[in-house]
């Protein structure tokens, strides 16, 4: 199973994106996409996290016993999301006490033991990490363009930089239900636009 | 075999795994809990209208607290004192706590010195939802509370409601759109905390404040 690095990365990113191609990870789409700010911790520390994790799992993965592989991955992400949660709480206090309840959530995210039990587990220390790290970035890129949406039409701001011309806020931007409306959309316009350049692909043969 | 192989793996990563956190909360304990009492430091200057230079270290924000903040307790309640340069008496402030949508609701009500009149609100921990009811504790919301009129006392039946359509009085609030829940909490907070506050304005007064340190 020798696959370049180039190759896992674009998988990660794109072509298995974890958001719209294996739709993992969609609970914390839906709770923090609503400021641009928040979102963008929470993909930093998302990255941090899956990149350390699938590292250490893969590292272990020949030691580590079949069936105790889940419970051993769950310990490991647990661990390095406490150590993520006290450095934010030491460092940077002021975004951590903004962020309290999300760091944690981390733990439970699907991406993050969906690609440590599906690739890290199977596969060598160093594809594993830029596994864990494309498959992040993939996860983080789709975030933030649902947040600069729902931030921008919902509060009529960007990262938190009022957009300078005034409307209508539209409220349920910022609420559960604008999330659901724009992780559809995006996820129609992100597979429409695969399917396009897969057909093209095909005629250029 | 492979049953005492399993459970002496799960042991040694556990063991591992333990150490490295504990290990890392250890060396940071300390650091953390300066900045938690940093942080509620500051807010107490902050609600007691104390200025102090934003960029402030821990220690000039410990230095001007000491120096201008005296606390006491009755029965089980604290009470916040700032005393102005020359030692006369600024405002009070009552820590106030109720029940908010997902958790507690925790934060500090100040009350000027004749204690008539609200002159600052502030949240100390909260967990509202982040975008939504957690935009209490943003300024203008907050500020909003300023100059909120108490000096009925507790016999008063409100002393915040929350109003469509702009302000009447200035005991009438905008709440949070998208935060109903959230806002209502606040307004029965406030309600019944400052109720309770006030039925002790007697005792409140007569508090013998010690002398602050000369300087």
């Amino acid at each position: 199973m020798a696959v370049s690095s180039k190759k896992i990365a674009l998988d990660g990113v794109w072509y298995n994106n974890p958001i719209f191609r294996q739709v993992l990870g969609i609970c914390s789409t839906l709770a923090v996409t609503n400021l641009v700010e928040n979102t963008a911790v929470m993909c930093l520390g998302l990255i941090y996290t899956n990149a350390v994790s699938c590292f250490t799992a893969s590292a272990l993965r020949t030691v580590t016993p079949f069936r105790l592989r889940i419970i051993s991955s769950t310990l490991i992400i647990a661990a390095y999301v406490i150590v993520l949660h006290n450095f934010l709480m030491a460092y940077l206090p002021d975004i951590s006490a903004q962020l309290g309840p999300y760091v944690g959530l981390i733990i439970t995210n699907c991406i993050v033991l969906g690609r440590v039990e599906a690739f890290a587990i199977q596969n060598k220390p160093f594809p594993a990490l830029v596994d864990g790290v494309s498959s992040a970035i993939g996860y983080s890129m789709i975030l933030l363009v649902i947040s600069i949406v729902r931030e921008g039409l919902g509060f009529g701001s960007i990262a938190g930089i009022t957009i300078p011309f005034d409307f209508t806020k539209w409220t349920i931007m910022v609420m559960a239900p604008g999330a659901f409306f724009m992780l559809a959309i995006v996820v129609w316009i992100a597979r429409w636009w695969g399917m396009r350049m897969e057909a093209q692909g095909e005629v250029k043969k | 075999m492979v049953f005492i192989k399993n459970i002496l793996f799960i042991f040694v990563i556990a063991f591992f795994f333990a150490g490295l956190t504990s290990g890392v909360n250890m060396a940071l304990t300390k650091k953390i809990q300066l900045n938690e009492e940093t942080r509620t430091s500051r807010q107490l200057l902050e609600v007691l209208g104390i200025h102090f230079p934003p960029g402030s270290t821990p220690e000039a924000i410990r230095q001007i607290e000491s120096k201008r903040v005296q606390s006491t307790k009755i029965g089980q309640d604290y009470v916040y004192a700032a005393f102005d340069e020359k030692g006369a008496l600024e405002r009070y402030a009552f820590p106030i706590s109720g029940r908010g949508l997902w958790g507690p609701i925790q934060g500090l009500v100040a009350l000027n010195n004749s204690l008539s009149k609200v002159d600052g609100l502030i949240f100390t921990s909260h967990s509202e939802t982040p975008g939504l009811g957690a935009r209490i504790d943003e300024k203008w919301f907050r500020d909003q509370f300023k100059g909120i009129d108490v000096s009925k006392g507790s016999s008063q039946e409100k002393f915040v409601s929350f109003q469509l359509g702009g302000k009447e009085s200035s005991n009438r609030l905008d709440a949070i759109t998208g935060a109903t829940i959230t806002s209502n909490s606040v307004q029965n907070i406030l309600n019944n905390d400052l109720k309770a506050i006030l039925s002790e304005k007697d005792q409140i007064r007569r508090i013998d404040w010690p002398s602050l340190p000369k300087r």
